[in-house]
């Protein structure tokens, strides 16, 4: 494969033609337009009160949807690859679907159950528990949509090692908690890692679960993705792209310490 | 006895690991599970280990049922297949997890792991990681680690499978001299006889989930008392025409035999030797060399046969005419087993004296 054949640097042109539009474009535009009415416009759009509310509620469903489904998918990645039981095939499984089911039918499943018309509703009528139209209902769906993510990067790390160094350490007495902290911890931390920033940028993108259950109540139950179509629907382009440039920033970021640790994990597999 | 297992049962689904498993090891003792691969071997030893739980049977260590006894209570070192050591600690924190558990002082702590890391010949080392070992040290570190909080027991699975020849015979008897010196009674898995023969004191061999035969290393090799014991034990040929061979009759029932290769003499053209009208006219098919013996196979009636020929005497060549005698072998059917003489030379011999 090393000559240096036509068909290689016409799939070369080809990909980068293709990122170019599909990527690289689209990101520039986001930015030329975001400043487009200049510095200080967009210096007032991001420090607008609904935008910074928009910021606040998309952090902190993220962060609620991180701690959630990182306990989760230590006890669920634990509970399959540990115990082997009849039905864990049939649990693996159910772990996949907000993976396979779209978010938007995610969003409808939620409102539907707690919605007014819902069956849950007189529970949570009682307790005085709103969901639907509510960041309870935010932080549930997006709980919902990234599931998977922890469990699923951690499944196949543990599944790999095999349980004899923690049966080895159980034969010697040492307790559930201790394996965890001193044997299977140190050998899931860079997977762990990896799923939870998978997590969070999933996290904070969603918008199709979101944009059923939240009900656009402006300054309110709207997260950063669908302030950005709050705006866009209003014609103010400029405001749109500016807040889009946010959720780009926040990606960025996530992009660079997703390789940081892909990188850290090939170095201690090594 | 020390170690017991009385009728113990365990299934996978519907397929049975361990088949009605009966045994007991006298105290100090170094025994071996010999089996081939898939015969149960390390199922019967984590049930010992409390890794796995039995369908039913008893298990007593020293006098006490143990079946509800935790796995850490039990008293017992196991070293894995693997070895499973910890990756991301060291030699020094491997050895040591186990007092650490026990919660004994920081300077016990130390003064045992230096013992240990002297006993298997890995001082200086203590500040490695399992990753940065060769196998037999590892095996080593396995080794010091299982032994380190002093248990009653010692059980080996496969403790030398993954370590190169020369490294495994010199391992071999360093474990077995130092098993010896610290008197833990003792069982190791493998699927290698001459392994087995040369560390045990009893083996044990493991069939289809069954205990096939126990007892010492020359009574199992010399009185077989289960056909797959017979064909599992020596380089053996595996033959069913046996009625063809001179002596030798067909017997009722009897399919196969089975012929040790030191059953058989093998005469050259010119030699002049005893029981020479019972010998068969038979010719070299390969002559393999295994260091200490030649290993032969000679072709009789159409029947391969394997055989030894010792290096000091003058060479075998391939093709050459030979005079072949079998003089005993062991007759098998599905559960049966019968051991025969070659009846000519129960005759000569006779005549002789
Ligand atoms: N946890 C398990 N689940 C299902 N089958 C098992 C399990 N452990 C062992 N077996 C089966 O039991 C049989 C005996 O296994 P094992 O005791 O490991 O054999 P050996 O150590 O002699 O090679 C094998 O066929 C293996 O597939
Ligand atoms: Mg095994």
């Amino acid at each position: 494969m090393g000559k240096k054949s036509p068909v290689k640097y016409f799939l070369i042109a080809l990909s980068s033609i293709f990122v170019f539009v599909m990527l690289i474009m689209p990101l520039a535009v986001i930015l030329s337009e975001a400043f487009k009415n200049g510095f200080s416009a967009y210096a007032n759009v991001l420090s607008d009160s609904f935008t910074l509310h928009a910021l606040q509620l998309t952090l902190f469903a993220t962060f609620a949807a991180v701690v959630c489904n990182t306990v989760f998918g230590l006890f669920a990645a634990w509970a399959l690859t540990r115990f082997h039981y009849k039905r864990s095939k049939i649990l693996t499984t159910i772990i996949d679907i907000p993976f396979a089911i779209s978010p938007v039918i995610a969003g409808l499943i939620f409102s539907l159950t707690f919605g007014r018309i819902g069956w849950a509703q007189p529970i949570l009528n009682y307790f005085h528990l709103k969901i639907v139209f509510a960041v309870t209902g935010i932080v549930l769906v997006t709980i919902f949509v990234t599931l998977p993510f922890i469990a699923r990067t951690v499944m196949p790390v543990l599944h790999a090692r095999g349980t004899e160094e923690e049966e080895a350490a159980a034969l010697m007495g040492a307790g559930g908690f201790t394996i965890f902290r001193k044997i299977t911890f140190p050998h899931i931390k860079w997977a762990l890692l990896y799923g939870i920033i998978l997590c969070t940028a999933r996290a904070m993108g969603e918008f199709g679960a979101v944009s059923v259950i939240s009900g656009h109540l402006r300054g309110k139950t709207d997260t950063l993705p669908l302030l950005v179509e709050i705006l866009y629907n209003d014609f103010k382009m400029a405001d749109a792209f500016a807040v889009s440039t946010i959720l780009v920033l926040l990606a960025l970021v996530l992009l660079i310490l997703k390789n940081i640790v892909e990188y850290k994990w090939h170095s201690a597999k090594e | 006895m020390y170690i017991e297992l009385k009728n113990i049962n365990k299934s996978f689904g519907t397929y049975k690991a361990s088949d009605d498993v009966s045994f007991a090891l006298p105290a100090g003792s170094l025994s071996a599970f010999l089996g081939p691969s898939g015969s149960g071997k390390t199922t019967i030893l984590r049930i010992l280990a409390g890794l796995e739980t039995p369908d039913s049977g008893d298990i007593i260590i020293d006098g006490q049922r143990v079946n509800d006894i935790t796995p850490a209570k039990r008293g017992i070192g196991f070293v894995f297949q693997n070895y499973a050591l910890f990756r991301y600690m060291t030699v020094f924190d491997n050895i040591a997890f186990g007092m650490k558990i026990k919660k004994i002082s920081a300077d016990r702590i130390k003064k045992r792991v230096g013992e240990l890391t002297e006993l298997i010949g890995l001082k200086g080392l203590e500040n490695r990681y399992p990753a940065q070992l060769s196998g037999g040290q590892k095996q080593r570190v396995a080794f010091a680690r299982a032994i380190a909080p002093e248990p009653k027991v010692l059980l080996l699975d496969e403790p030398f499978a993954a370590i190169d020849a020369k490294i495994r015979k010199e391992l071999r008897q360093w474990l077995k001299d130092t098993i010896k010196k610290l008197n833990i009674t003792s069982i190791f898995v493998t699927h290698d006889q001459d392994e087995a023969s040369e560390v045990a004191d009893e083996i044990l061999i493991i069939n289809k989930g069954r205990v096939e035969q126990s007892g010492s290393p020359l009574a199992v090799y010399k009185k077989p008392v289960t056909p797959f014991v017979a064909q599992f034990i020596g380089e053996n040929s595996l033959i069913n025409n046996y009625d063809k061979l001179k002596g030798f009759y067909r017997q009722e029932g009897f399919s196969t035999a089975v012929i040790r290769p030191e059953f058989i003499s093998i005469f050259k053209e010119n030699e002049q030797y005893q029981n020479s009208y019972t010998a068969e006219p038979g010719v070299v098919k390969t002559v393999t060399f295994r260091g200490s013996h030649l290993e032969i196979v000679v072709i009789l009636h159409g029947i391969e046969l394997k055989a030894v020929w010792p290096t000091d005497r003058e060479l075998l060549i391939s093709q050459e005419k030979v005079g072949v005698l079998v003089k005993k072998m062991y007759l098998i059917d599905g559960g049966n087993i019968r051991e025969i003489e070659n009846e000519a030379l129960i005759a000569d011999n006779s005549v002789i004296i």
